[in-house]
């Protein structure tokens, strides 16, 4: 497999040469464009936490997490995936390592990659993301999406995020909920609000944008339905 | 003077900016995105409930965050509503600078950020009634849906309104 990534960073497209025989995971929907010997099928889920409790879990998140798996027949094909925000993408090689992304930021994973769905308690439901959160393991790549810019940040110790801005972060790290102010008052009127506070060692990834702030700018100024 | 860097520039700019120990900076209400621990926020109604309440009629909320790096240095970023291009200008004395309503990202404490109505021009340009003036010493960051564009202006020019 060879995955390029092109028009980075706003407007990014991951270009992906699949070789005879291989296979590729991606949210439903995220095919632009593909060759025309490629195999498509769809999925409920891959790797751990499937069956009959995975599928529960599903549907109490409210998250249908249908997924594509794209296939190579003998021969080789192309493939192009984009995410549904623009923004840049990340390729994260796991090797073994443990990823929590927030449920949007999932965009593909090559097969040896597996996606639980786990859930972060209420701090989840604070967090300006969705209460569930993908648990990703294994081993191979895995592609992530955001909105704007996604940088990286390294942690040791503490680290102050704003709710909607977390695209993902490895297991070593925790977060909890706080306010930005010192006073009730000024976390309520501010604007700021709610914030993860991050403790622990190892990396996190943000993205520069919010997508709920772009919303509520963008959202009165379009016309009525 | 503060050490900043745009970064993600033009289409998904933020703005990183080093805090040295005990400096502050003011900025926008909900444009901070991530920040050293360390760094303190409050929220305040600058210049008083009326300025404060013209701010809010110039497109901008009531409040601005205060950030402080207390006992060392810190990093804070920042980003805008909207994605596009963000610019640093520097205010003097003698020079301030008119913003488009929700143009504002951050500035030094020095600067008095003002509300300016437009009146019946303000109207028909297509932005807010109002404008943002900001004046006195130092630095400014605005944002803008997509690029701006600098125009030195030495007679009149022609903009289409909404740019």
């Amino acid at each position: 497999m060879k995955l390029e990534i092109l028009h980075q960073p706003d407007s990014a497209i991951a270009k992906i040469n699949l070789d005879p025989q291989e296979e590729l995971v991606a949210e439903a929907g995220a095919m632009v464009a593909m060759s025309s010997n490629l195999n498509v099928s769809t999925t409920l889920r891959k790797g751990k936490g499937g069956g009959i409790m995975g599928g529960l879990k599903r549907m109490v998140g409210g998250e249908s997490l249908f997924l594509s798996v794209f296939r190579t027949t003998s021969e080789a094909g192309e493939l192009y995936l984009a995410p549904k925000f623009m923004g840049d993408l990340l390729p994260y090689q796991l090797n073994g390592k443990t990823l929590l992304v927030q449920s949007t930021g999932y965009l593909a994973s090559t097969p040896g990659v597996d996606l639980e769905l786990g859930f972060q308690g209420f701090k989840g439901f604070f967090s300006g993301e969705s209460i569930f959160w993908l648990k990703i393991s294994g081993n191979g790549i895995l592609l992530l999406n955001a909105f704007g810019g996604i940088y990286e940040i390294d942690v040791d110790g503490e680290y102050v995020v704003d709710t909607g801005h977390i695209v993902a972060f490895e297991d070593s790290l925790s977060f909890r909920i706080s306010k930005a102010n010192a006073s009730w008052w000024g976390a309520i009127f501010g604007g700021e609000g709610l914030v993860c506070r991050f403790s622990g060692k190892g990396k996190l990834y943000c993205q520069t944008h919010n997508p709920s702030s772009f919303g509520k700018e963008i959202g009165s100024q379009l016309p009525a339905r | 003077m503060y050490t900043y860097d745009i970064e993600h520039s033009p289409a998904y700019a933020s703005l990183r900016v080093k805090l040295t120990t005990n400096q502050s900076l003011i900025v926008e209400a909900g444009a901070m995105a991530a920040m050293d621990s360390h760094i303190t926020m409050k929220s305040k109604m600058r210049g008083g409930m009326m300025k404060s309440v013209g701010r809010m009629f110039g497109g901008e909320s009531l409040f601005l965050s205060e950030f402080t790096a207390t006992g060392k240095s810190g990093e804070l970023l920042l980003s805008p509503g909207v994605p596009g291009d963000l610019c640093h200008y520097q205010c003097q004395s003698d020079r301030s600078l008119f913003i488009q309503s929700s143009g504002f990202v951050a500035a030094d404490p020095n600067i008095v950020i003002d509300t300016k109505f437009q009146g019946v021009k303000g109207f028909f340009s297509g932005e807010s009634l109002f404008l943002i003036k900001a004046s006195g010493n130092g630095d400014i960051w605005f944002s803008s849906y997509g690029t701006p564009v600098k125009v030195t202006i030495c007679t009149k020019i022609l903009l289409t309104s909404s740019t």
